[in-house]
């Protein structure tokens, strides 16, 4: 799969049965739908649960629109509430694509606000890649 | 073994002398009927047999492997259906190792081609490996080997090629009439004279140029049953484990994922007929395959044993066909092992298939046994997927952190960045 | 005149004779060599399994390692398998090496982290796998043994058996004392 950002071949991390993408060159993440879908088995939430509910951003215009990876249409800008963070949503609900910092970002704003298993179990996944703002 | 081979030869080359009568038979009516010669006919029908069978006979294997969108993976790849090919080849004495293919396909199948027993290969689809364990996954292989050993593929292949010759004069024949063809017709009926004699040929033509693919397909659709029940006891007596075949057929059978890349020549090549409608509960003269519920059912009544004398009785209480599905030199000699196995069933029925079953298996749980199934399937998606990369030329990376990276073969850098612990890994 | 039809005839049915006896040791050969080859077969298969335990020990030593008494199990059972020689004396000792490693894998149930790791999964399937080859083969070797058997029992092959020392060969059971008791039967 390419990276929406840089065009870039992306390589795929698997950790404890779960798999993402993601691009060296920009260290942007994608999130296919279905292993959203599998992280929020493992952390025993059966329905997509507040935590990952996302509010339309399209009046933002700070970020040029991106083609998703998988099916090449062009993505929406979409926001965590009250974060101010955008994030990139297939149109088909088939990922979401997070660029460098903002998982940990997201990861941050909301572990303050609720502490979350589903958060805890990104941070495990994701270890440096949320963290690294901190050092 | 050897008694099954040469019965099968013998009622194969019955049915490729019935199947090349038909072809002659519609080539020279055509001939005759268009060029005003039976023998320019004859000839139309030669060369094109000719070249499907040459065309066949060098590239078959590859062309059918192409066709279904097959990938070839090495051991590295899918360790365990690597394996599981391997025990089948040492249990049905198959004289090479068959090549193993995947198919990225989500719905769960598997085929056998080849030629001869020492230039055959396997393959499954991505659907089949995520849905199957490993009792049934050695079920399904069984019974691609059992199609290899029993030369089935290399049989239905010529029948599907003689298939498409016919097919394809009557389609000419079809398309002639419309365009041209039809002006000589009408000439010569109209004569008078010898007109009585050609309305005779136009007739015989018109209903050959109907039946004959019909019949063709009749035939080749008998045969082909009839090998599936057959390739279905060379499993039971590989394995000694009906259960395994007869639980997998019954997962595939329900699955409602249809084939991608299929067709109708294709379609008999398959462990289930991947276009045969669903709960289809009889043996209809137009399906591929017999019904999925007599397959199982038939494995399911098998008792305890797994020899071909077991098939038989099961074949004949199940469907309530009086003929032996199977020659009777086979069935009056089982193999030596058998005989003394069932002296030692008198004493303990059932006991003994249990015991050679976990003596098979020995000393290791097998994973149908471990209780978190939900989370196997998971780990088998990512097996199955694995395999799937590797075979397009993805590199592994296990990084320290515990996390693998897949980097695809289009990579252009140097080296990679893991996502988790920043760790940087040389690629070679 | 009549004695030399007499030694012609002699001769033929001495020749028929020796051509008979040929055949008949051709035949035994190579049904012995049938034996032979289905044995290396197994050979192979258990040699495989000789040296993954090795492996497996180190592996299942990391997480679970006061099991010592079941890793020991395994190891020796392993060395004694090594040492059989001989169908019956391997069969033995390699029934001994399954019922240690089925304990090893059972007590492997135990350590969730042992369970969940690459290498050891990847030696689980190899052992189930060499198991089940072993256990095929042997099905082909038996079949090899007691058509050769057979052969060497028969007359009039048993004479010719008897002459060249032809003896009979040894089926290769795995026993399973243990098993046998208890026939488990969820797999």
């Amino acid at each position: 799969m390419e990276c929406p950002v840089c065009r870039e071949s992306m390589v795929i991390i698997e950790y404890e049965s779960i798999e993402l993408d993601y691009c060296v060159g920009c260290m942007g993440i994608w999130f296919d739908s279905g292993e959203v879908e599998l992280l929020l088995e493992k952390a025993g939430v059966s329905v997509p649960s507040d935590a990952l509910k996302l509010v339309d951003a399209s009046s933002e215009l700070r970020e040029l629109s991106r083609p998703c990876p998988l099916c090449r249409k062009n993505m929406r800008k979409v926001s965590p509430p009250e974060t101010g963070i955008i994030l990139d949503q297939c149109p088909d609900n088939e990922g979401l694509w997070f660029d460098a910092g903002e998982v940990g970002e997201t990861v941050k704003q909301m572990a303050g606000a609720s502490s979350n298993i589903v958060i805890q179990v990104l941070q495990d996944f994701l270890g440096k890649a949320v963290s690294s703002n901190n050092e | 073994m050897w008694e099954i081979i040469q019965s099968n030869k013998r009622k194969s080359l019955l049915l490729v002398f019935l199947m090349a009568a038909l072809l002659m038979l519609i080539g020279s009516t055509f001939g005759e009927y268009f060029a005003g010669s039976y023998l320019t006919g004859l000839f139309i029908a030669f060369i094109i047999w000719i070249i499907l069978s040459l065309v066949a006979y060098f590239q078959g294997k590859n062309i059918f492997l192409s066709i279904s969108g097959a990938k070839k993976i090495s051991k590295d790849d899918h360790p365990r259906l690597f394996n599981i090919v391997e025990e089948m080849k040492i249990a049905s004495a198959l004289p090479a190792m068959p090549d193993v293919y995947i198919i990225d396909d989500p719905a769960p199948n598997a085929f056998a081609v080849g030629r001869t027993p020492e230039d055959a290969a396997v393959a499954v689809t991505t659907g089949l490996l995520n849905v199957l364990n490993r009792d049934e996954l050695q079920g399904v292989v069984a019974h691609e080997i059992g199609h290899i050993v029993n030369r089935d593929t290399m049989f239905m292949s010529m029948l599907a090629i003689m298939l498409g010759t016919i097919v394809m004069l009557a389609e000419i024949a079809r398309r002639s009439l419309f365009f041209g063809g039809g002006r000589r017709r009408s000439r010569s009926s109209s004569r008078g004279g010898g007109g009585q004699a050609q309305i005779v040929i136009l007739v015989v033509g018109l209903l050959l140029m109907i039946l004959a693919p019909l019949l063709a397909r009749l035939i080749y659709l008998a045969a082909s049953r009839k090998r599936e029940y057959l390739a279905d006891a060379s499993a039971a007596v590989f394995t000694r484990y009906p259960e395994g075949l007869a639980s997998a057929l019954e997962k595939i059978s329900v699955s409602p994922v249809k084939m991608r890349k299929v067709n109708q020549a294709t379609a008999p090549m398959f462990i289930i007929n991947p276009m045969q409608k669903l709960h289809e509960s009889k043996d209809s003269l137009f399906s591929t395959h017999p019904a999925s519920k007599n397959r199982i059912g038939i494995l399911r009544a098998m008792a305890g044993g797994s020899s071909y004398l077991n098939y038989n009785q099961a074949y004949q209480s199940v469907t309530t066909d009086k003929h032996s599905l199977i020659p009777k030199s086979v069935l009056k000699s089982p193999p030596a092992m058998d005989e003394k196995k069932k002296t030692a069933e008198k004493s303990q029925p059932d006991m003994t298939q249990m015991i050679t079953r976990t003596v098979m298996t020995g000393a290791i749980i097998s994973d149908s046994a471990k209780p978190n199934e939900p989370e196997n399937h998971v780990e088998r998606v990512r097996e199955t997927n694995d395999a799937l990369w590797k075979s397009q030329g993805y590199r592994f990376i296990d990084c320290n952190c515990g996390a693998k990276l897949k980097v695809p073969p289009d990579y252009k850098r140097q080296n990679v960045v893991c996502l988790r612990c920043h760790e940087s890994h040389s690629i070679k | 005149m009549t004695a030399l039809t007499v030694l012609l005839l002699m001769l033929i049915i001495a020749a028929i004779l020796v051509f008979w006896v040929f055949s008949l040791y051709n035949g035994l050969v190579r049904l012995r060599n049938a034996v032979k080859n289905a044995w290396s077969q197994i050979d192979v298969q258990l040699k495989r399994r000789h040296d993954l335990i090795p492996n497996l020990v180190e592996t299942v030593k990391g997480f679970a390692s006061h099991e010592k008494d079941t890793l020991e199990r395994v190891i020796s059972a392993r060395n004694f398998a090594m040492k059989a020689s001989g169908p019956a004396e391997a069969g033995k000792a390699e029934g001994a090496l399954s019922g240690a490693l089925k304990s090893l894998f059972a007590v492997s149930e135990a350590y969730p982290d042992l369970k969940a790791n690459q290498n050891f999964l990847a030696l689980q399937e190899e052992l189930t796998s060499t198991e089940n080859k072993i256990a095929f083969s042997r099905q082909a070797y038996n079949d090899s043994v007691m058509r050769y058997n057979n052969k060497t029992e028969v007359v009039p092959s048993n004479i010719i058996a008897g002459m060249f020392g032809f003896k009979a060969a040894e089926f290769f059971e795995i026993e399973l004392p243990e098993e046998r008791a208890v026939p488990k039967v969820s797999f």
